[in-house]
């Protein structure tokens, strides 16, 4: 696990594509467990979720802090995928038309993101800037807090905040903002 | 926005944040100057962020928990893992997935099938349908690649996956113009084209399977999988079952399928016409939406759709103009003009010239084009997928296209259309009352035919024939494909009352004894069948007189019932006398001169008369071709011909031909024509060697007869050992037995031990045994298929050579030389060194040689046999391997060992490129190389080779010799590997000498070889 985080780090793409799915795999194994045990609750948070999946994966705290905070991103990118395969899902079950539909899941909304939002957003965080993109992703997707970011992203914590206060605007304006640009997205995009 | 410009907006948005708000405006004048969009995009980001406070600020981690714990992602399904989820419908859950092979690492498309666990017999048809499916290849069709059972047994099916958008998606976003659209559409046309010709319907046509990726290419998507999910069609219960239906959109249904109807090709002529309707008008042929079940079914069986021309109009419109989806009022606009929405009246005025315009546009030519090919009864629908395309492209082209429009009044035609599934029994009633029922079906026919058969009146009698006919022909399987015990049963009641009625009237009599003799014969009631074609033989000869075209048409019918029977000579007489009347009394030839000329033909062929033979097929062929008919039949006398020039050896001639024939099946399915165009295109394969592509189609075709006839029926008897020779072909030797076994007892008991049909499975089994290494029994069996043989051939027959060298077989594979000699000379005295039946027989002999250590005589044998062979056969054909196989084993006598070496890897490659592994012909390879590497001074090689050997036999029983071969052979590997084991090779070589003896006894060749060995 370490190893392949390094490998990773270092730029090895092979290795981030054979450590994706096991940081998946494990996210899924704790989310089942913790909605099995509190399912009424509303108390899971990312951060939770995805320090306790670095913990069992890195067995212990032994490795470097760099790496931990790597996986962490790692992780951020593993759910911002989840959400929007779910989202997508959700949508096309939506437009699948009448003899095709099929309820999904329990059937009471979970989401607390509305799936076409979800969406929308995923679209507009590519056209941000690199690190703007970066920040979202770790801050909303992981859960990270600024300080953990600028470590990762080797900046000041002053230069995450800027950074998310600007991608969001950018972001706001992209989602709900003025003209008829806003009414396209929230159609929401073609189903892959 | 260029990366500079974003910057400078943000370092202003900046700056502006850290300013109280009421200093803010004068900032950005200073700052922007004349700027004005420059400062409009920064107040926008300013509105953005004071607005966007709680954005992005829940924690999305429930949803994705929950998501996640539900979702398989990271599963396995078989060797493939889920990488997400694509979508999910009535017909499953469609997963991106991967496979897990580290080699090669590809994403798939994994289809995960509804419903209980898949069962036995069904299982078992699923997986020959799904192999079926595996075959087709064309690059506008996604690849099925695989399937299998998940763990908790439901099926699954992997598909290539296609990334792009559906075809009536695509065009909007790409605002394709109506030529655009058309061009696409005739690809996906053709496409399912290819797959009809190879016999797959894909059931259900529509948008969302029609993909269209970003380069622009084409894909179908799920061919043929509507099927496999529909129980029914696998199992050989009546289709009247919903089941399939509920299955599908109901928009793109066929009224066959409606009504639980025979799904042929044309279904699929439907569904095109379905996707061509929407691609132009945006809308399908019939709204259902918000419709109970009942009205559908209305709608599909009986409302012809709006014309597209009138469609569009509905567009612009506000209600309903996307049938699909409940409560989307308008739906995404057409942009089949190529144009941009800009809102608001102007956007509304642009759009309704726009529909004028596509209006005009459709009206006529696609209309008709449209209406065509969504026709409510299957046969007046166009020919073919591609008929639909040519026309398309005629329209394109700005030709005149060939859809007409439907003059005949509809409310007539609709009850032919009805009556149809009222089928057998029912309709046999109401045809003995007579009366209003006969008269309406027969206005509605005359009128659908357009014909000017009303002026020619025909009299009641033969009018009320003709019906009756086609009440047979209804419980005919070849017609209805229904239960033919129910058939069966209606024939045997009705005829001798039909006789009684019609005892007055003997040109109807004998019209009806021949439909009903068709009846039978087609349930293989051969004798009762002759029976019947007898009595109108009888009776027109009295009536027509001798000479007359009546006549010569019963004579025709009882060649072939004759010819069914075996009783070749017989068959030839009359098919002789009735093509003499026919060609005297005819000024120009008809579709049953044809007919009788090929039936002699393929008569002649058997009995070794190629020549005529051939001149018989031309002939046919060429007046079939001339005459409207349906392709199968041209197709099966080209298949005559092509199997005529492959009995005289000329397999280029014949591949050629055999191509032609498939070129010309059109068939639909399930079809007594497509089981046997499935047995043809699987015999054609497997005399090209093609054997895994062969199996699955052989496989269906036999599992289709079943489905069709009664398990004694000829046909099904021809399809156990198709089936038995191929699986034979195949290594699958256990299988292969059991197939063979039950066709040579039902062929013994149905038609004769002399029946070709029956000496040919027998001589296939013979071969088995001999493989098997049962070679007393092989024998006993070889023996009364060579005195079938001069029975049924005058001496010096081809057929009789073959024979012999079959027979020579087991004798020089147990090592009695003696005896193989003694046949093989008498082959060689017939055909001498040529052709290749002489390759064999000089086969033979020079093994015998070899085997008495004559080397210069085998090499100068096997040195003739190769020149035929690299005259008459592919250079991987089976006949030249085993010739190289035997060329290596000579020269491993002369110590060349190095050169057998090379010779035998090209073989290997060869064989292994055709055979599928564990085979006993690998084996054999294996095992003659292991010898090789041996002789090179490559022990460790060798016994590893000798290993791969053993696998290759495992369908060999342990007492067979080929195994003590093996180990003596590993037991010379292992003494010549210094230190290791040599217990061990002592105890092989002894155990491989004692296992050939006891197979053989001791004074054969190969044991006498093993001894050496061991003294060694």
């Amino acid at each position: 696990m370490t190893r392949l985080l390094a490998a990773a780090r270092a730029g090895e793409s092979e290795a981030l594509d054979r450590l994706m799915p096991l940081v998946y795999d494990e996210l899924r194994g704790l989310a089942r467990h913790r909605l099995g045990r509190e399912r009424a609750a509303h108390t899971l948070r990312a951060t939770e979720l995805v320090h306790e999946a670095y913990l069992k994966l890195a067995g212990g705290g032994a490795a470097a802090a760099s790496d931990r905070a790597h996986f962490l991103a790692i992780a951020s990118r593993a759910m911002r995928q989840v959400l929007v395969d779910h989202a997508r899902r959700r949508q096309a079950a939506k437009r699948g038309g009448e003899w095709e539909r099929t309820t999904l899941g329990g059937g009471n909304d979970a989401m607390e993101v509305r799936p076409d939002e979800v969406l929308a957003l995923d679209e507009a965080l590519e056209e941000l800037e690199p690190r703007q993109r970066q920040v979202v992703e770790y801050r909303f997707f992981g859960g990270m807090e600024e300080q953990e970011i600028a470590a990762l992203l080797d900046v000041s914590e002053r230069t995450v905040r800027r950074d998310w206060v600007k991608a969001r605007a950018w972001l706001y304006r992209t989602l709900y903002g003025e003209s008829a640009r806003g009414e396209r997205h929230t159609e929401g995009p073609p189903t892959a | 926005m260029s990366p500079e410009r974003r910057q400078e907006i943000e370092a202003l948005f900046e700056g502006a944040l850290e300013r109280e708000p009421a200093e803010r405006s004068g900032l950005l004048d200073r700052a922007c100057g004349d700027d004005v969009e420059l400062r409009a995009e920064v107040e926008a980001l300013l509105a953005a962020h004071e607005r966007a406070g709680g954005v992005l600020e829940s924690d999305p981690t429930r949803a994705a928990a929950e998501a996640i714990a539900s979702s398989p992602v990271g599963e396995r399904i078989g060797r493939y893992r889920i990488l997400a989820e694509l979508g999910r419908g009535g017909m499953g859950v469609v997963y991106l997935a991967e496979s897990d092979d580290s080699t090669f690492r590809r994403q798939v498309a994994v289809k995960v099938i509804p419903g209980g666990p898949g069962m036995g017999e069904l299982h078992r048809r699923f997986e020959a349908e799904r192999r079926i499916l595996a075959s087709l290849d064309h690059p506008h069709i996604a690849r099925l690649l695989d399937g299998g059972l998940t763990d908790d047994g439901r099926q699954y099916l992997v598909m290539e996956h296609v990334e792009g958008l559906p075809i009536d998606e695509y065009c909007e976003r790409n605002r394709l113009g109506v030529d655009d659209r058309l061009r696409l559409f005739c690809t996906v046309a053709r496409a399912a084209h290819h797959a009809h010709r190879s016999l797959v319907v894909h059931r259900d046509l529509k948008p969302s399977n029609v993909m269209v990726t970003s380069e622009g290419v084409v894909k179908l998507l799920d061919f043929g999988i509507a099927k496999m999910l529909d129980p029914t069609s696998l199992g050989h219960t009546a289709p009247l079952t919903l089941t399939g239906i509920r299955l599908m959109t109901p928009e793109y249904a066929s009224p066959e399928q409606v009504l639980g109807d025979p799904v042929t090709t044309a279904t699929d002529v439907y569904g095109l016409g379905a996707v061509l309707y929407e691609l132009l008008t945006g809308v399908t042929p019939f709204r259902l939406v918000g419709r109970t079940w009942g009205e559908c079914e209305r709608l599909i069986l009986e409302e012809e759709p709006p014309r597209p021309s009138t469609a569009v109009g509905l567009v612009g419109g506000a209600a309903s103009a996307r049938g699909k989806t409940t409560g989307d009022n308008g739906g995404p606009p057409l942009h089949l003009g190529g144009w941009e929405p800009t809102g608001t009246e102007v956007h509304d005025l642009e759009r309704r010239r726009r529909a004028n315009h596509l209006r005009r546009r459709l009206r006529g030519d696609l209309d008709r084009i449209a209406l065509m090919a969504l026709r409510k009864e299957p046969a007046r629908r166009y020919g073919s997928a591609e008929q639909l395309a040519e026309d398309v492209e005629r329209h394109l082209d700005a030709e005149p296209v060939l859809a007409r429009g439907d003059a005949a009044p509809y409310r007539a035609r609709k009850f032919i259309f009805r009556h149809r599934w009222g089928v057998g029994a029912a309709a046999l009633v109401a045809l003995s009352v007579g009366g209003g029922v006969v008269t309406t079906s027969w206005q509605a026919r005359e009128a659908a035919e357009q014909a000017t058969i009303a002026a020619a009146q025909r009299d009641r009698a033969t009018r009320v024939a003709s019906l009756m006919m086609e009440v047979f022909r209804l419980t005919d399987p070849t017609e209805s494909l229904g239960d033919t015990i129910t058939a069966r049963q209606i024939v045997d009641q009705g005829i001798e009352r039909i006789m009684a009625q019609l005892g007055d009237q003997p040109d109807v009599q004998s019209a009806m004894l021949l439909e009903v003799a068709r009846v039978y014969e087609n349930l293989g009631l051969l004798s009762r069948a002759e029976e019947l074609v007898q009595r109108s033989l009888v009776l027109r000869a009295e009536h027509f007189g001798e000479e007359s075209l009546e006549t010569s048409e019963s004579r025709s019918r009882m060649g072939q019932i004759l010819a069914a029977r075996g009783r070749r000579p017989e068959a030839i007489e009359q098919f002789r006398r009735s093509i003499e009347v026919r060609e005297a009394r005819l000024e120009a030839p008809d579709s049953l001169l044809a007919a009788t000329q090929a039936s002699l033909a393929f008569e002649l062929r058997s009995a070794g008369h190629y020549d005529e033979a051939k001149k018989l097929f031309q002939a046919a062929v060429a007046t079939q071709r001339g005459l409207p008919g349906d392709d199968a039949t041209v197709a099966n006398t080209l298949l005559g011909l092509a199997a005529t020039y492959h009995d005289q050896g000329a397999f280029d001639e014949a591949e050629a031909l055999f191509q032609a024939a498939l070129a010309e099946y059109d068939p639909s399915r399930p079809h007594p024509m497509a089981a046997a165009a499935l047995l043809n295109v699987g015999m054609i394969r497997r005399l090209r060697e093609q054997y895994r592509s062969a199996g699955p189609l052989v496989e269906a075709g036999y599992e289709m007869r079943v489905a069709l006839y009664e398990p004694e029926h000829p046909a099904v008897i021809e399809g156990l050992s198709q089936w038995g020779m191929l699986l034979q072909a195949l290594g699958r030797l256990e299988e292969a037995e059991r197939q063979l076994e039950t066709a040579v007892e039902r062929g013994n008991r149905k038609l004769g031990p002399e029946h070709e049909m029956t000496t040919t499975a027998r001589a296939t089994l013979a071969h088995l045994l001999t493989q098997t290494g049962r070679y007393a029994e092989a024998s006993a069996r070889l023996d009364t298929v060579l005195a079938a043989k001069r029975g049924r051939h005058e001496a010096g027959h081809p057929s009789i050579v073959f024979s012999l060298v079959q027979s020579a077989d087991p004798h020089l594979e147990a090592g009695r030389l003696r005896e193989a000699r003694a046949l093989l000379d008498e082959a060689m005295a017939i055909t001498g060194p040529q052709g290749v039946y002489g390759l064999l027989a000089l086969h033979g002999l020079a093994d015998i040689a070899l085997r008495e250590g004559r080397l210069d005589e085998a090499d100068r044998l096997l040195d003739d046999a190769l020149a035929i062979a690299a005259e008459r056969l592919r250079d991987n054909h089976r006949y030249t391997l085993a010739l190289r196989r035997s060329q290596a084993a000579v020269l491993i006598e002369r110590d060349r060992a190095q050169d057998a070496a090379a010779l035998l890897e090209r073989a290997l490659a060869d064989e292994r490129a055709k055979l599928p592994e564990p085979h006993p012909k690998i084996g054999y390879t294996l095992l003659c190389l292991g010898e090789a590497y041996l002789g090179v001074g490559e022990p460790y090689r060798a016994d590893s080779i000798l290993q791969r050997a053993a696998r290759n036999f495992a369908e060999l029983p342990a007492a067979h010799w080929r195994h003590g071969e093996v180990m003596s052979l590993r037991g010379l590997a292992l003494r010549a590997q210094h230190g290791a084991g040599e217990v061990e090779a002592e105890w092989l070589l002894g155990e491989g000498l004692r296992v050939i003896r006891a197979h053989l006894g001791p004074d054969a060749p190969q044991a006498r070889r093993a001894a050496a060995r061991l003294r060694r």
